[in-house]
């Protein structure tokens, strides 16, 4: 039906009625305009140039394709270049290490890939393949052939940024056992459970391998990290605990806790043995053979510490019995009473220039031979 | 497409200020105008008068070399405001002369009623004209416009100096309510 108005519409045009004007009106209309016009128009039209009307027609093409085509085209070249430019960049910054000038552009894509995942989970999952990165950042610089200054600082930016996600990590999974206690998430603890401790192995390895100068410079840092990602294993632990409890699950996670904490028991064993030989043979060396600052201890304060690692041992087999009884909740808290006992021991020690920051598989800290002592809880 | 060329063409030459192309616009743009003109005041004499005034304004922008992007648009434009202070100067000056056209039916229905007595008209292209009438003068310009005077979407939206969103709303409206009064289902 609109179409039959709008052709009745279109015919109204010629019609008189719908205000056409007269002939006559027109031309006598015309004729006084151009005699208005006439003292204006000739000086400037002369412009026109010996072209004639191709004048006009090579005008009239230019600013048909200026706007129409080349206006188009260079847009749509800004976007691709644009697009093009983003892509070569995301991928540089993707090889990028810290101290580079793209890493913050590396950063600032992944801050906006978390950004954008609403799934706590998910969230997680993103921040221990971050960790991952950060990781493999750290032994890139390792390899780096020169041992200058920069590389020193290269290495203590990337083991803080480690430690910073590790932060992260911790935060998210506190908020997601606030939120939670079910199946999945105690896969997710476990998750945790595992990057923390092959972090903890890995920045052992690294610091291992660094120069004696170097390996003092960053030892503070490494220290760090070290201590908050065995905080972050000791908190997921606790939670699977907890978890494992309350759900009264299966015999398969039961048995996959106690071995965790199994795992740590053998680990601060190590620990607890390493410090106690150390300390042996610092009581039977002579003053002019000694070396190590672990040796200006006096005889009184050697005894004490060998007394304070006795009782640690002493928690430490008590948290074996309870293991042996499945009170998992019990048995980490003499696990704690132990490492507490050995931060007592750590704070004791002096500073040691030649210092040896983690131990074998445990994702504890090395204690005697700390320069500065860490609390880990 | 040949013909388009031409136009354009000939506004080119118009802008630059040719004298005889401008005579060529004006033979291709006074009925358009003066339609445009005569549905807005519903006069011959005001149309005529009008329409005058806007190809003499036309003149004078092109003179004076201020910038034209799009000359089709631009001299509806200057139409369209024509009327705006034609209508503004008389309420000034007629206020008295108002109040009695208010209790007396509008002249123009007249002069049109003098035309239709003359021309044997369908009773379809009078209601439609009757319609088109009563319609808001918004409505009314834009059907005229678009369909009378044929202007693109671009082009009325640069006259309104509306959105071409806006323009396609109000056609759209414009017909429905054309599409009530004269009576289509």
């Amino acid at each position: 039906m609109s179409k039959k108005l709008i052709q009745q519409l279109k015919q109204l045009k010629n019609l008189d009625l719908a205000g056409t004007p007269k002939d006559s009106w027109i031309a006598s209309n015309r004729e006084v305009l151009m005699n208005q016009i006439k003292p204006q128009a000739t000086s400037k039209v002369s412009k026109k140039s010996f072209l004639g009307d191709n004048f006009y027609y090579v005008r009239f093409f230019s600013e048909f394709f200026g706007s129409r085509v080349l206006r188009p085209v260079g847009v749509f070249c800004m976007v691709v270049f644009a697009f093009l430019g983003y892509n070569a960049v995301a991928t540089m910054a993707t090889a990028s290490i810290p101290g580079d000038a793209l890493y913050s552009v590396k950063t600032a894509g992944e801050n906006m890939q978390l950004s954008l995942t609403f799934s706590d989970d998910k969230k997680v999952e993103l921040q221990l393949n971050f960790l991952t990165r950060r990781t493999d950042e750290l032994q890139k610089i390792v390899k780096q052939a020169d041992n200058s200054t920069s590389k020193k600082a290269k290495i203590a930016q990337a083991v803080k940024k480690i430690t910073s996600d590790v932060n992260t990590v911790k935060a998210s999974m506190a908020k997601i056992s606030m939120a939670s206690i079910s199946p999945s998430a105690v896969a997710v603890d476990k998750k945790v459970y595992d990057t923390t401790i092959k972090l903890g192995e890995s920045l052992t390895a690294v610091h291992e391998g660094l120069s004696p100068d170097m390996k003092q410079d960053v030892a503070q840092d490494m220290r760090t990290a070290l201590a908050t990602t065995d905080s972050a294993g000791t908190q997921m632990l606790t939670m699977i605990v907890k978890t494992t409890e309350v759900k009264g699950t299966a015999v398969d996670s039961n048995s996959d806790v106690a071995k965790m904490i199994s795992e740590r028991i053998v680990a601060l064993e190590a620990d607890i043995k390493e410090t106690t030989e150390k300390l042996n043979s610092v009581a039977t060396s002579t003053p002019d053979t000694t070396t190590s600052t672990v040796d200006a201890l006096k005889p009184s304060e050697i005894t004490d510490m060998k007394d304070r690692l006795k009782k640690a041992q002493t928690s430490l087999d008590e948290a074996k019995i309870l293991l042996d009884k499945k009170q998992f909740d019990e048995a980490l808290k003499k696990i704690q009473e132990c490492k507490d006992i050995m931060n007592g021991v750590i704070n004791q020690t002096p500073v040691d220039n030649d210092i040896d920051v983690g131990t074998s598989t445990s994702s504890t800290v090395s204690v005697v031979s700390s320069s500065t002592p860490t609390n880990y809880k | 497409m040949r013909n388009r060329l031409a136009e354009q063409i000939l506004f080119l030459k118009v802008k630059n200020k040719d004298k005889e192309a401008f005579g060529k616009f004006y033979d291709l743009y006074i009925s358009r105008i003066y339609r445009f003109i005569f549905f807005k005041v519903n006069s011959v004499s005001d149309a005529q008068d009008l329409t005058s005034e806007v190809f003499l304004k036309l003149w004078q922008y092109i003179r004076d070399g201020k910038k034209i992007e799009n000359l089709n648009a631009f001299i509806y434009m200057i139409a369209r405001n024509s009327v705006i202070d034609f209508y503004r100067q008389r309420s000034r000056r007629d206020e008295k002369e108002e109040l009695i056209e208010e209790n007396n039916p509008p002249r123009i229905i007249d002069e049109r009623n003098d035309l239709a007595s003359q021309q044997a008209i369908s009773s379809e292209v009078s209601a439609m004209l009757k319609g088109l009438e009563n319609l808001k003068d918004e409505y009314k310009e834009v059907i005229v416009l678009r369909y009378l005077d044929e202007l693109s979407i671009t082009e009325i939206s640069d006259v309104l100096n509306k959105s071409k969103g806006s323009v396609r709303v109000l056609i759209h409206r414009a017909l429905n309510v054309l599409k009530q009064t004269v009576g289509h289902e």
